[in-house]
Order: C-alpha cells, then structure tokens, then sequence
C-alpha cells in the first residue's frame, strides 16, 4: 500500500480493487472477501474513488493492496493525511487483515499507535537499525532517543 | 433540399473524418503523445492495403482482414521499438520522433510507389445510391463509411470504460507507477494503445483510399483534419470526436457550395471558431 495510497482517480472503487488482483496470485482474498470486510466498499463499489472520504479511500488502498494475495504487506504512514478517528477505526481493522499467514510491515510516524498493534518494532536511523525489540520492551523516551539519535 | 442534400451528405463525410481521427485521443489519453505521423500512417495503411489487393486481387473491405492485423501488429512493435523510448517528462522528443517518422514515411512511400496517385476500386459499392428524398441521394459507400466510424467509435468507449485492457489504460493514464506495483507494465500497456490506434488508421487508410485518389503527400492533410475533429468535440469525449468530424464535413460542404475553392478553408475556419470561442471543445470529458 504505497504512501499517499495513490489511488487511480479515473477507476471506481472496485476497478481500483479489480486491478489490484491483476497479478493473479492465488489465496484468501478476492472481491467479495474485501467487501464482506469493508461493506461500505460494497455499498461505493461503482462510485468514482477519489470520490470517497480520505479514510475510506485508504482503505480502498488497504483492499486493492490485499486484492494480490500478498505473502508480506507492506503499509507505508497508513495514518498519513486521516483524522484521529479514522485512524483509530483503521488500525482496529488491522488484526483482521493480519494473520493467516500475512505479515504486514507498517512503517508509520504515530508510534503509539503503531507500538499498540505490533509485534516486534525497528528503529531506524540513516538506514542502520538504532533499535529493535519487542514493543512495550522501551519507554518512549528511549525510542524518541533512538529516533532522533540524541 | 440542394442545401438538406449538402448537409446529409456532410454529415456522411464527417464520418470518415471521425475515423481519421478516433485513434488520436486514444494516444493522446493514455500516453500524452502528440502523433504526427498519424496521417502519414493512414495514408501508409492505403497502400498496404492497395498492395494486397494488387497481388491478390481481392476488394478493398475484404483486404481489411489482413490489413487491420498487419497495422496493429505494426504498432505494437514501433511503440515498443521507437516511441515508448521517446516517451518522458519532456513533450517535446516524442513530438520530434513522430515528425521525423512522417518525413521518413512519405519519403519512403514516394520511392516504393512513386508521385502517381492511386486508388482502390470497391466496384459497385462506389457509385451504388438510394433516393432518400426527391433530390437526396444516398450513396452505399458514405453510409457505410458513416456506420463504421460509429460503430469503431462505439467500440473504443466500450473497451476503454467496459474492459480490463481499458481498465489497465486509464490506470497507466492515472499513474503509471502506481500501476506497476498492480504488474501493469507501462510500456506494454502504451504498446497495446498504439497496437488498437493502428487498427482504426487501417481503417481509416482502407476507406481513404476507396473515397478518393490517394498519393504519399496528402498525409498531414489528413492530420489536420483529425485533429480538427478532435479539437471541435473536445479532447476526452469519443463520441464528440464524431461530432467533430461531422460539423467538419458540414462545414466543408457548405463551403463548396459557396465556391469550391471554400471547402477547405471553411472546415478549418469552423474550427477556429470553435478554438475561439470554446478552446476545450463542444462537449465535456467524458468519465465512466
């Protein structure tokens, strides 16, 4: 899921969805798994995407990044431009995409909000690894240290 | 009715203006390239056509069976070959290439065919008609020409709005790197566009041919009148491009009427009318 979610502005919801599966890796995910997990995809399917509320536009980007049956999903800032409570809806989704055999690689700048739903965490610093573990192994001003490297 | 029978019949020209120009926008849409061969590739494709028929003797719409697979395959292979490496942030290169082509193709037409003008000969379906009206003569060739341009122009929306080869242009339109990450090269994705343009300028090239002597200079005539087409209906809007070469054809004839000398210059005057008054076209981007 590409940072900014990028959406393509001239396909509805579920062009965006169908080309997602375009690579046609077989598994768990396909149109009517999305929209089972995210009805109000259903209900917006034939609307234009840039059409939708920021939240539900990343989660058209969540669902056509699930669409190719991913081993590894990579997020990139999944909280990126959303209001407080829409971020919140959304991480509380994540568990439910999570699992079955995906793991999911967040890169995110609400740490908290990311330390809450993961289960190891990295810190990296100019491309080296400043700190890694599990996530309530820290106090946050050991991560911020690590973060900013002070 | 002299001036119904100018209009029905402008009208019927219009249609093959269409053709010239429906494979433009295609282009232009997914790939932002300006052809400017685009009519020389017409006039290229009439005597592909002619040469088949020489050889084989067969009619000229039959000859569309080989001559449409021949171009698409052709425009397969030159985007892959040559534009999609002119293709980049730059408008310019793509513009030159294609110019460079035009020269390059009636040069090359002029010494394989000479200056001669040729034509090809679909017998009765040319000289054919049935009375409308008293004084309205319809001719079998234009009305077919006419249901052809819409029925490619009917096909075109179709894929492009209805189909996954659609699907994967406008998303390559959108973004083309998003689209990458989806598995949609966009390389082949722009390879495709020229493949399905080239089939409509075979067309195009087989109906110019049957309508009216053809040698290898009269290409960016052709262009002229497509863009026109495309420029009077507004950029994004097929069935506008119709509409376009219709009000072309209209024009045209008007102005022949007027005094032959006029046909031309009224068509390109309508059109700087319309530049004018509304820059963006008659009719509105289309979506879904």
């Amino acid at each position: 899921m590409p940072e900014g979610r990028r959406l393509f502005a001239s396909l509805s919801v579920e062009e965006n969805l169908i080309l997602g599966g375009q690579v046609k890796r077989t598994g768990p995910w396909n149109l009517d798994g999305i929209y089972s997990l995210f009805p109000i995809l259903k209900e917006k399917r034939n609307a234009p995407s840039t059409s939708l509320s920021g939240g539900q536009q990343q989660i058209v980007a969540i669902g056509r990044g699930l669409m190719s049956n991913p081993d590894l999903f990579l997020l990139d800032e999944l909280s990126l431009g959303l209001a407080p409570i829409v971020i919140k809806d959304i991480y509380a989704m994540l568990p439910r995409i999570v699992g079955n055999g995906l793991t999911a690689i967040l890169v995110e700048q609400d740490v908290t909000r990311a330390l809450d739903t993961a289960n190891q965490f990295l810190c990296i610093q100019e491309g080296r690894i400043s700190l890694e573990g599990a996530p309530r192994a820290f106090s946050k001003d050991q991560i911020s240290a690590a973060y900013f490297g002070m | 009715m002299t001036w119904v029978n100018i209009i029905i019949q402008g009208i019927l020209v219009g249609g093959l203006y269409a053709l010239f120009a429906a494979g433009l926008p295609l282009i232009f849409g997914v790939m932002r390239l300006v052809n400017i061969a685009h009519g020389d590739l017409i006039v290229a494709m009439a005597y592909l056509a002619w040469s088949i028929i020489y050889i084989t003797g067969i009619h000229p719409l039959l000859s569309l069976l080989l001559v449409i697979p021949i171009a698409m395959g052709f425009g397969y292979v030159l985007q892959m070959g040559i534009l999609n490496r002119a293709l980049g942030m730059d408008i310019l290169p793509p513009l030159l290439v294609t110019f460079g082509m035009s020269v390059i193709i009636q040069n090359g037409l002029l010494e394989l065919f000479t200056a001669d003008t040729r034509k090809l000969n679909a017998g009765a379906l040319e000289t054919g008609s049935f009375p409308l009206l008293s004084g309205v003569d319809i001719g079998y060739l234009p009305l077919l020409q006419f249901g052809v341009a819409v029925a490619v122009i009917a096909g075109l929306q179709y894929m492009f709005y209805n189909t996954a080869l659609g699907r994967a242009f406008r998303a390559t339109s959108d973004d083309s790197e998003t689209a990458l990450l989806m598995g949609l090269d966009k390389r082949r994705v722009y390879a495709w566009a020229m493949a399905l343009c080239l089939g409509v300028v075979a067309i195009a090239g087989v109906f110019l041919g049957v309508r009216a002597n053809f040698d290898p200079a009269i290409g960016p005539g052709r262009l002229s009148f497509g863009f026109e087409a495309v420029i009077i209906g507004g950029l994004g809007n097929l069935w506008g491009t119709l509409i376009g070469g219709v009000i072309l054809g209209v024009a045209q004839g008007i102005g022949a009427q007027i005094h032959p000398g006029f046909q031309v210059l009224a068509g390109h005057l309508v059109f700087l009318l319309v530049l004018a008054i509304k820059p963006k076209g008659l009719f509105p981007r289309m979506h879904g």
